[in-house]
């Protein structure tokens, strides 16, 4: 039986308030017992590492099939949800300060890097997908080095075509000096993250400004070059835009495991000094 | 034009395998083979390439597959063998899918953080790699200097022993506590609580206080009754909400917040933290604190009244209060100057002086013959012993002779006698007789030259329940002794055949007194003799009179008051007891000198001034002033230095303290002075103005680090 489908903002509605709702009522208990000199730091910090464990079982999630332990796409979004509330019960926790010690600063460095790398992530898999059904052929990540190595031979075919038939190197020349290295490696990573068109513009207009020195028969060959970069610039952007989409984790779960030990050690320490009755 | 890079069918498209933990190695320079590597990473270029030929009818065909690349070229050889041509692609190195990478990423990151952390927390730099951060600056100095060993076991007992010590320590139950302190506290309190005197029982008891005595204050303080028990502020709701801390698990870290830096404020603290606890809640100092003339004032331990100083001696010109305070060195206490500079210029002068003399006026008669009626044949100078009761002071050396004592006893307890106990006399002529001869043994003792300071030392030890050596009693003793001259010239003109009498000769019983022949300028200081009442008198030589002091002191120490009904005119019963008695007549003795209800002879003298205090099973005396600051008890504070320049006039200290007028109520007046006005600190201690938090002006622990 098919799961009810709630629309996306509307789902978006319903969590973050849900969120903002465990935000308040959390710094709530927290005031509370601040000002009614309870202990604050275990309370905030257990429900803080307690929220660290379940966001990381999602990763021990997407490797199980059995049991079936609801759809990962529900366990996204309370990743999403849950991660987004750790944010602020670790701003509590801290106590809004900066840490001090070795070890409380590694700690910080580590949640920190985590909670923004996890920020990061969602942003650019909320953003990234959109841009890449606009922007000309979808491409498989996979295949884009095969693709590329096509188009890079077929570029250097033309060339050889253009030496045949205009008996004149000036194509050759400018593939030589502008167009060989393009062709051969993913380019102008930034700019395509960043959604920049500028760097493909730049050079399909300096093979442009050759056609003073062209002569019709190497006119119809650039004619298909300027087509070869604009395939090759689409390949690179999507070998940056999924490139992104699949890298953040590498920042993101390494970091998620280190802060799990570090979180671990730090609640034996906390409970090993703290020296006050149990 | 569009350029279609991807072509689709079955036989274009090449079939990717991302989910397969390892890809071919040629993938990355875009000529992957079309089968991909094994799953455990082989590379199949080989297998590839080669195949097993068919035979269909007399011809040899390539059996290599589609997917690996289809029939060869070349076909197989005539006898059916593979030709084995080259491979499509070299043999490779096949690499790790994005997945796997990314596992083994995670993987070593996880084996290196936990290298890490095992080699940090095993080594000897553990304990300053877990340390949270720097001590404020008045515990900086249990910081160690780089280089040196770690000291964090003088606050944390977890650090105690190996460096593993503490990891073990989180699993198992905090250090027993002793003295009512939990955990760590202990540790605290090894370096805060270690003055004499401090009382150490209740140190993690709410303002570490007896539980049972800080109801009492909360129940009889007069605020409690005017503030209401519900929240005054949204803070105060909130922590309601919570309720207060479990008392058991007070903790010094409760509050106290350490490794926070330099310049934390370790002992800062909310109001709405202090009405956690406190049933009466009011919004702040300027919304709903209570009057200050509700709270129990501090005494400063010598009774002086400004108000009437003010009206009667000074005025509103002349009313200086410099003339007797001084601040201290920090500014901090008004201190009361010295006798000699505030008190003396009025209180210190002649005994025929105007004002002021009632210290010198107020002479103690010490030594005086009672009137009674002794047995025919009794040597005892009937014309002199004029007497009315017996003195304190004798009746106290009188009690430290045990000859005298059943005597003494039986009719100072008969209680069909009229008169107070120990203040009348014997009508019996035996008792008086026997009476006679303890007083006239008294005689010869205090004017034997030599033996005088023994005997009395001797007598008082008996009375005081002390011994003889007692430094004290020797002091006095030796005080006492003085009285030797003029008791001698009392002697030898009122008693003088007591020596023969005491050797048994045969006296004149009717002997008419000499005159007196003594020059008083040859007695010792203070000593006089009066003939009107034929007593032997001692007047304080001046201000702090060494012989009064000791001899106050001493008897305050001795005094019992619990040997006595608590209502001073109800009948005394008969002492069960010789230490009953004595505690008795050492108590009496000490009221009959001190106490303004028995008229004492020595209360217009020092206790007028120099408040008494009871103090466990005795007295005290208060001879010096009370500082205000640091107190040792109490919970208010207060630093003069920063409010002296809100005065109006230099020294004017009325802008606070306010001289209580004639017609001001008794109950609202202490010391002169009306209760403090808190619209006068409300002036200033305000919302964005003064600090007008509790902690400003209250301290928390009762009994002070």
């Amino acid at each position: 039986m098919a799961e009810p489908v709630i629309a996306i903002t509307k789902r978006r509605a319903l969590g973050g308030s849900l969120a903002l709702v465990a935000i308040v009522a959390i710094g709530v208990l927290m005031l509370s017992r601040g000002l009614a000199l309870r202990d604050t730091a275990f309370f905030s910090g257990w429900l803080l590492l307690l929220m660290c464990l379940f966001l990381a079982l999602y990763n021990l999630r997407k490797k199980l099939t059995y049991p079936p332990l609801m759809r990962s796409a529900t366990w996204l979004q309370l990743h999403v949800y849950v991660g987004l509330v750790s944010i602020a019960v670790f701003v509590m926790h801290s106590g809004f300060k900066w840490p001090t010690g070795a070890f409380e600063t590694l700690l910080w460095l580590f949640y920190t890097g985590t909670a923004a790398s996890g920020l990061l992530g969602l942003y650019i898999t909320r953003t990234f997908p959109p841009f890449l059904t606009r922007r000309d052929e979808e491409i498989i990540f996979e295949r884009i080095p095969r693709l590329r190595r096509e188009v890079r031979e077929q570029a250097e075919a033309l060339i050889v075509e253009s030496v045949k038939q205009a008996d004149t190197t000036t194509l050759s020349d400018f593939y030589a000096k502008s167009l060989a290295t393009y062709f051969a490696t993913p380019r102008n990573y930034w700019h395509h993250v960043f959604e920049s068109r500028v760097p493909v513009k730049r050079m399909c207009a300096d093979l442009k400004r050759l056609d003073r020195y062209l002569c019709d028969k190497e006119k119809a060959i650039a004619a298909q070059l300027d087509e070869l970069i604009r395939a090759k610039d689409n390949l690179d952007y999507h070998w940056a835009v999924q490139g992104t989409l699949k890298g953040w984790l590498f920042i993101h779960i390494p970091l998620t495991y280190g802060l799990l030990l570090f979180a671990v050690v730090h609640a034996v320490l906390v409970h090993a000094f703290d020296g006050s009755v149990s | 034009m569009r350029h279609p890079l991807q072509q689709t069918g079955y036989k274009d498209s090449a079939y990717e395998r991302p989910n397969q933990k390892y890809q071919c190695g040629w993938a990355e320079d875009g000529r992957p083979c079309r089968a991909g590597p094994t799953r455990k990473g082989g590379c199949t270029a080989a297998a590839q390439a080669s195949c097993t030929p068919r035979k269909e009818g007399d011809r040899w065909h390539c059996g290599r597959l589609e997917a690996f690349g289809g029939a060869c070229e070349h076909g197989p050889m005539p006898d059916g063998a593979c030709c084995h041509p080259e491979p499509e692609h070299q043999v490779c190195q096949p690499r790790l899918c994005h997945r796997a990478r990314r596992g083994r990423l995670t993987l070593l990151s996880a084996g290196l953080v936990l290298a890490f952390l095992t080699m940090m927390l095993a080594g000897p730099w553990s304990l300053a790699f877990v340390s949270p951060g720097k001590l404020t600056a008045a515990h900086s100095a249990i910081e160690p200097a780089p280089g040196d060993a770690n000291n964090c076991s003088a606050c944390h007992s977890a650090a105690d022993g190996s460096s593993a010590n503490f990891l073990a320590a989180a699993f198992r139950d905090p250090p027993a506590s002793h003295e009512g302190m939990a955990g760590d506290s202990t540790k605290c309190v090894a370096c805060h609580f270690t003055a004499a005197g401090r009382d150490r029982a209740h140190l993690m008891a709410a303002h570490s206080m007896d539980p049972a005595q800080l109801k009492l204050l909360a129940e009889s303080h007069p605020a409690a009754k005017l503030l209401s028990a519900a929240p005054a502020t949204g803070d105060q709701a909130l922590a309601a909400f919570t309720g207060a801390p479990d008392p058991a698990a007070l903790a010094c870290s409760t509050c106290h917040h350490e490794h926070r830096g330099r310049d934390f404020a370790l002992t800062a603290m909310s109001d709405t933290s202090c009405q956690v606890c406190h049933s009466g809640r009011f919004a702040s100092f300027n919304d709903g604190h209570p009057e200050f003339g509700l709270v129990p004032r501090h005494r400063s331990g010598i009774a002086f009244n400004h108000q009437t100083h003010y009206e009667a001696n000074f005025g509103d010109t002349k009313f200086d209060c410099t003339r007797c305070h001084v601040a201290d060195a920090k500014g901090f206490s008004m201190l009361v100057k010295p006798f000699e500079q505030a008190c003396a210029g009025c209180h210190n002068q002649g005994r025929d002086d105007h004002h002021g003399d009632e210290i010198k006026k107020n002479s103690m008669i010490v030594f005086q013959l009672p009137e009674m009626e002794v047995a025919e044949g009794v040597y005892w100078p009937k014309d002199t012993a004029v007497g009315e009761r017996i003195k304190p002071l004798v009746r106290l050396l009188l009690a430290g002779d045990e000859k005298a004592r059943p005597a003494f006893k039986a009719f100072t307890e008969d209680l069909d006698a009229a008169g107070v106990p120990l203040d009348w006399l014997p009508k019996d002529p035996k008792l008086a007789t026997q009476l006679a001869a303890a007083m006239k043994r008294l005689v010869l003792d205090l004017t034997d030259p030599s033996e005088a300071p023994t005997r009395i030392a001797e007598r008082l030890a008996i009375a005081l329940d002390t011994k003889p050596d007692d430094p004290r009693v020797v002091k006095l003793a030796e005080q006492l002794a003085t009285m030797q001259f003029p008791l001698t010239a009392w002697q030898t003109t009122w008693l003088k055949q007591v020596a023969a009498d005491a050797d048994g000769k045969k006296v004149d019983l009717d002997e008419k007194p000499e005159e007196p022949k003594w020059d008083p300028a040859d007695l010792p200081a203070g000593w006089y003799v009066d003939p009107a009442d034929v007593s032997v008198n001692y007047g304080p030589t001046a201000h702090a009179d060494p012989l009064l002091h000791n001899l106050l002191d001493l008897l305050a120490a001795h005094a019992d008051p619990t040997s006595l009904p608590s209502d001073p005119k109800a009948e005394i019963p008969p002492s069960k007891n010789d230490a009953e008695f004595l505690a008795r007549v050492r108590t009496i003795a000490f009221q009959d000198l001190a106490s303004k209800d028995f008229g004492g002879a020595l209360y217009a003298s020092c206790v007028r001034c120099h408040t008494l205090d009871k103090v466990g099973a005795g007295y005290r005396i208060n001879w010096t002033v009370v500082g205000r600051y640091p107190l040792t008890t109490g919970f208010g504070k207060f630093n003069h230095s920063p409010h002296m320049s809100i005065l109006t006039e230099p020294d004017n200290c009325r802008h606070c303290h306010e001289i209580a007028g004639k017609d001001a109520a008794p109950a609202s007046v202490q010391h002169g002075f009306v209760a403090h006005r808190s619209e006068t600190c409300a002036a200033c201690h305000a919302p964005d103005k003064a600090p007008n938090n509790c902690v400003t002006c209250h301290f928390y622990h009762m009994n002070r680090p």
